[in-house]
């Protein structure tokens, strides 16, 4: 490209203007910001090892996660075994790695299930404002005043043991942070004068709260998404603790410490090595999220 | 922006429906071919004594110390001080601290007096008993035969129990210290019942409590509570009293001899810190300990550890299979429910859930029940040991086809546990399990349901502290759950016939245990799998006590050095 | 500002209110019968009868609601438990001043611990002891309280016998409960200090500040502090509440009889009032703490101060993080 600057402003000592590559979208300057956060890198890379392992479940376990072999029950570590035997002599290796699928799951899906919802009700109510936003956040009020555990434990009794239960029942909790988070920044937005402009041309409502608020609302948002995955499956493990949630023989990491917990005493490896694999994906999502605020935030970049 | 989140929103679909995916294949377990010889894992042992030390010290002796404390755990809170209530280790104890029954039912089922001094048969069912005339309960209360009628009827209305009171009509005074009742029919094992295990409080008790007897018990047991040092859920303090009303030497046995002075109840509901506790020793004994946490206490032939003492106590938690033989259900076909009960290894299953302490029972009923006629060791008796080809041509022959068989099972950890084995054993020969695991709740009301068409098996483990063949069976009783055909939803008039022959004092006779047991193994419409006695582990400060078959540890008996 | 505390105070009714539907209903429609579960397995239909208009289960849905909340709201009757029969309004306040206490104490660990930590990690970011802190207060988060429970025992009263494994006999039963209920609240509360600090050290009037000269310490402690306070206040007041509530596990492991575990077991064995009382009741007191976040938070932060002084529409004023109060 020509020196046009120079020709504009007609000093010859301007830099040359260089070519807009996708560093300079504003997705692309997040990537880059977070690029240089080298621990929220290994971060993503732990999670996406773990989710890779989740996919590749069949392939990479050694043993049929739910064979089941009473004679060599609660065995430490060992070369037929890598991570040893539970107490059904089922080889934890392939339970962790078949686990990924089902805490991965619930953590993700949870955590997305309740930033979904939340978003859509936190778009409403920061856009149509009045009684509907009332409305709304007195719900929220609701939902957020009952303890936490405990509403997990009425919404399993209600919906049952198991995967989708459980997931609901988690998710529940956060829906009402998230539409407040989506809310305030709703509002904030709503008075910039981008949206302003948009009104001015006749842009539809639809259209200002889809194309132009929502995306920018949504920094705070993913951050409470990825820091929320860690905690959906610790509560997990919680509820399987208490008896609801996630139980054998499924494999789920939550579940499987709860579960080895009674013979922990003999053979702590049950217990500590699903244990180690949740605060590692805790830890990575909560790495993850810290990176995503950094880098989210522009007063953040340098 | 949108990107990444279309990304995180793919990722995250792709993962849940992998989530999904995989647990689809939890359905269908493997087994090893290391299970099949796991027969050789099941305890050699084969005696029906009791593996525990049998405690030395006399507890009648003089030289018993009368000032001795004991601190018992428990895993579930009492909750309510009221008598009545089903038996749950803390219910028990707050029978056997505060309330009295009729008779004191011991180890050889003889009965001893405690608040009656004698009884006489009338025959067809008619009793007469006469009590102490000078009973009085810890807050002065006078009990005379009027108590009894009241207690009685208290207990019949509100439903609790209710097995005894079917058939018991017709109870009234006949003076002032006697009374009559009438079992008609006379159930087997019914008239012990009454007399050992409804506890007698007097109405003017009851009415003096504000709160029906929730927080503060008074009966005329040889404990008191002492509010000022409990706390409601967490811990409670029974002194013994000065005043107990039995005076007489002659009447005082292994129930109302009261050698502890005071006893200290904590609650504590985790199995881990219950363990942990007795380790430290907070608690002196319990019966609660999870089996998993034997191997702190126990070696692997039931022997108590150094430091501790265990006592065995039979109970009827035995888990066992019934099949829901109904229109709607594969198992109507007898082929198929004998396939099953031939493939699962039972001992396996005892092992796992139990350790060396497990016994598997391949038999219809508990072993160890008085009038089973049944004894461990003898290869007679057990019909259903796994054989696997055999098991597998019964499918062949049956009209199986491949159905999934929902299994309700009882949200209790020693059952739950061992339903993966099952599963396995039963994939060996192609039949298809699938549990359907509910809370409590939940559970007592699916298996009632009269339709029949909410499960295909039931896995149980009885718990009520049922000692008669007729009694742990009586979910067979066609007239047991209102719905015409009891749990195997089977219509079958021999079943009724054989029952009802057992059931009934006057036709009970071992013959006809036999007749009954043998039919119900022969149509295998229950399947027994194993058995554990519940274990009494505790420090070994303490030299004698008295444990019952079929209840708890007497723990005011106990002889503490 | 006392208009404001009124309007705070009289909306709580209707949220509550709600709960209590809410909660009722969710009840009502679970699976199972609690009937049969206290019946056990033998009973006549007429005893099933007799129990059922004992403990009023024969009337329709909104009848019983209605029944409920006119004893609950107005005469404040918390009924008796269905299965113990005991009064459900004194055991609720017998069991909650021992949660009261794990939560309280809990919290105020976790105040002296996060905070001098997340402001060391703040002022000295992305060093050694920045990175230090985040991972320590991760390791917080990432392990299952009921295995620290466990771990604490095993370590404390089995191997080193210093403390009781459980229960509330002596005082120093509450410490294990107390610190393993604390460190995954350390570890989200050293990291929202530490972001909260950060966001403010950035912030113009700092800027301003030590352009003017200000010594360091008395822009950390004298300008940043404060300012970075406010959200953390609400994030510990909304902490302190939910704990509340939220000590289940931690009163499960260590044979606590809170209200925790009170209610849960009441779950359980489908002893309903027991659960619709207790919930309601926390939500109430959850209510009341945001309220007393809210009114402290219009005292410290001049900015929302002046704004009700002028009275008028309130507009929000954004705030970073979680658990931002309820607005009027």
């Amino acid at each position: 490209m020509p020196n046009t600057d120079a020709a504009v402003s007609g000093n010859k000592n301007l830099p040359a203007a260089r070519e807009r590559t996708w560093k300079d979208s504003s997705f692309g300057s997040v990537v880059v910001q977070f690029a240089r956060n080298k621990a929220a890198l290994v971060g993503i890379i732990l999670i996406f090892l773990l989710i890779l392992m989740a996919i590749l479940a069949p392939v990479l376990a050694p043993y049929n996660y739910t064979a089941i072999d009473p004679i060599h029950a609660n065995q430490g570590p060992s070369a037929a075994h890598i991570f040893g035997t539970d107490s059904f002599g089922r080889d934890i290796l392939s339970r962790i790695i078949f686990g990924a699928r089902a805490s991965l799951g619930i953590g993700i899906g949870s955590s997305l299930i309740g930033v979904l919802v939340g978003i859509i009700f936190g778009a409403i109510a920061g856009f149509f404002g009045g009684v509907v936003e009332s409305l709304i956040l007195r719900i929220c009020d609701v939902i957020q005043s009952i303890p936490n555990i405990l509403l997990c434990i009425l919404i399993s009794q209600l919906l049952g043991q198991g995967l989708f239960p459980t997931m609901i029942a988690l998710a529940f909790y956060s829906i009402p942070e998230v539409v407040r988070l989506l809310r305030s920044s709703m509002m904030s937005l709503r008075e910039q004068e981008f949206i302003e402009a948009s009104k001015a041309i006749n842009c539809s409502k639809f259209r200002i709260l889809t194309v132009h608020m929502l995306p920018n609302s949504l920094s705070s948002v993913i951050v409470s998404f990825s820091i929320g995955v860690g905690m959906k499956i610790m509560n997990s493990a919680g509820l399987s603790f208490l008896g609801l949630g996630i139980q054998e023989p499924m494999a789920e990491w939550g579940a499987m410490i709860s579960a080895g917990r009674a013979a922990m005493r003999n053979a702590p490896h049950v217990v500590l090595i699903p244990g180690i694999f949740v605060a590692v994906v805790v830890l990575a999502f909560n790495i993850v999220g810290d990176g995503l605020r950094d880098s989210l935030d522009p007063k953040l970049r340098r | 922006m949108k990107k990444i989140f279309a990304l995180l929103l793919s990722l995250a679909m792709v993962v849940t429906m992998l989530a999904a995916c995989g647990q689809g294949g939890s359905n269908a377990p493997a087994t090893t071919s290391a299970a099949a010889d796991t027969t050789a894992v099941a305890p050699a042992d084969d005696t029906t004594a009791t593996t525990a030390e049998q405690l030395t010290a006399d507890i009648n002796a003089e030289t018993v110390n009368r000032d001795a404390e004991l601190t018992v755990g428990i895993n579930a809170d009492i909750g309510s001080f009221y008598p009545g209530g089903a038996g749950s280790a803390g219910v028990k104890l707050k029978r056997v601290m505060c309330y009295e029954t009729l008779f004191y039912k011991d180890a050889n089922k003889e009965l001893h007096p405690l608040l009656a001094k004698s009884y006489e048969s009338l025959g067809d069912g008619k009793y007469s008993v006469e009590l102490f005339d000078y009973i009085t309960d810890s807050e002065g209360n006078h009990m005379t035969a009027e108590d009894v009628i009241f207690s009685f009827d208290g207990y019949k209305e509100d439903g609790q129990n209710s097995s005894t009171w079917k058939t018991l009509t017709d109870y009234h005074t006949t003076g002032e210290y006697t009374f009559e009742f009438t079992l008609d029919p006379e159930r087997t094992g019914q008239v012990e019942d009454v007399f050992s295990r409804v506890p007698i409080i007097t109405q003017a008790a009851w009415e003096s409590s504000p709160d029906e007897m929730a927080t503060y018990p008074i009966g005329t047991g040889g404990y008191t509570l002492d509010l000022s040092k409990s706390t409601a859920g967490s811990f409670y303090v029974f002194n013994r009293r000065d005043d107990y009303w039995q005076t007489d030497e002659e009447y005082i046995c292994e129930r109302n001899l009261f050698n502890i002075k005071t006893l200290t109840v904590k609650v504590i509901p985790d199995t881990s810190t219950l363990a942990a506790a007795l380790e430290t020793g907070e608690i002196d004994f319990t019966s609660e300990i999870d089996s998993n946490d034997w191997g702190m206490f126990l070696n692997d032939d039931g022997t108590a550890k150094d430091g501790y003492i265990a006592m065995e106590s039979q109970n009827n938690a035995f888990v066992h299979m019934t099949f829901n033989c109904g229109e709607n259900s594969p198992c109507k076909d007898i082929n198929l429910r004998k396939a099953i009960a031939l493939c699962i290894d039972s001992a396996a299953c005892a092992y796992n859930v139990y350790g060396s302490l497990g016994r598997a029972c391949n038999a219809a009923t508990n072993p160890y029940l008085e009038d089973s006629g049944l004894e461990f060791g003898h290869d007679d008796y057990f019909p259903y040991d796994p054989n696997l080809t055999e098991a597998k041509k019964l499918v062949e022959e049956s009209s199986y086809n491949g159905e999934e068989l929902r299994v309700l099972i009882l949200p209790r950890n020693t059952v739950s546990k061992s339903f993966p084995l099952i599963q396995a054993y039963c994939l060996q020969i192609g039949v298809n399990l699938v549990p359907l695991e509910y809370d409590m709740a939940t559970f007592r009301t699916v298996r009632v349901e009269p339709t029949g068409t909410e499960y295909e098996i039931e896995l149980l483990g009885a718990t009520s502290a049922d000692d008669y063949v007729n009694v742990s069976v009586k979910e067979i009783d066609n007239k047991a759950y209102g719905n015409g055909f009891g749990r195997c939803f089977v219509n079958d008039d021999k079943l009724q016939q054989l029952y009802e022959a057992t059931g009934n004092q006057s036709t009970n006779s071992p013959e006809a245990v036999q007749e009954l047991l043998d039919y119900l193994e022969e149509q295998c419409y229950i399947y027994g799998l194993y058995y554990c006695p519940k274990m009494v582990i505790g420090s070994d400060k303490v030299i004698g006590g008295v444990v019952i078959p079929f209840d708890d540890a007497i723990y005011s008996s106990f002889v503490v050095e | 500002m006392i208009r404001f505390v009124i309007k705070r105070i009289l909306s709580i009714i209707p949220v509550l209110l709600a709960v209590a539907i809410v909660i009722f209903t969710i009840l009502y429609l679970s699976p199972g019968d609690p009937i049969k579960l206290q019946l056990g397995d033998n009973y006549s239909p007429e005893q099933y009868q007799e129990m059922a208009k004992d403990l009023g289960l024969d009337q329709p849905y909104i009848v019983q609601l209605g029944q409920f909340l006119y004893r609950f709201f107005i005469h404040l009757d918390f009924g008796k438990s269905w299965v113990m029969k005991t009064d459900i309004a004194t055991e609720i306040f017998s069991r909650l001043p021992r949660t009261f206490i794990i939560a309280a104490f809990c919290c105020l660990l976790q105040i002296v611990v996060a905070i001098p930590l997340g402001i060391t990690a703040a002022t000295h970011q992305n060093g050694i002891v920045d990175r230090l802190c985040i991972l320590l207060a991760m390791i917080g988060i990432s392990l299952p309280g009921f295995w620290v429970g466990l771990m604490f025992i095993l370590l404390f009263s089995v191997k080193l016998n210093w403390l009781p494994t459980s229960g509330i006999e002596h005082w120093y039963s509450y410490i294990m409960p107390i610190v393993a209920n604390a460190l995954m609240g350390i570890g989200s509360l050293t990291r929202m200090t530490r972001s909260q600090m950060l966001e403010v050290i950035r912030s113009d009037y700092v800027v301003t500040a030590r352009a003017k000269g200000v010594p360091e310490r008395t822009i950390l402690y004298g300008h940043a502090l404060p300012n970075a306070l406010i959200p953390i206040v609400t994030f510990v007041g909304t902490h302190f509440g939910r704990a509340l509530g939220g000590t289940v596990v931690i009163e499960t492991v260590f044979a606590v009889p809170g209200i925790g575990y009170y209610i849960m077991d009441a779950v359980r064995k489908a002893d309903y009032p027991i659960v619709r009382s207790g919930v309601t009741l926390l939500s109430l007191l959850f209510c009341i703490v945001i309220l007393i976040i809210d009114i402290l938070y219009a005292f410290i932060d001049p900015r929302i101060k002046a704004q009700y002084e002028r009275g008028g529409t309130r507009k929000k004023v954004k705030t970073s993080g979680k658990g931002v109060a309820a607005n009027a």
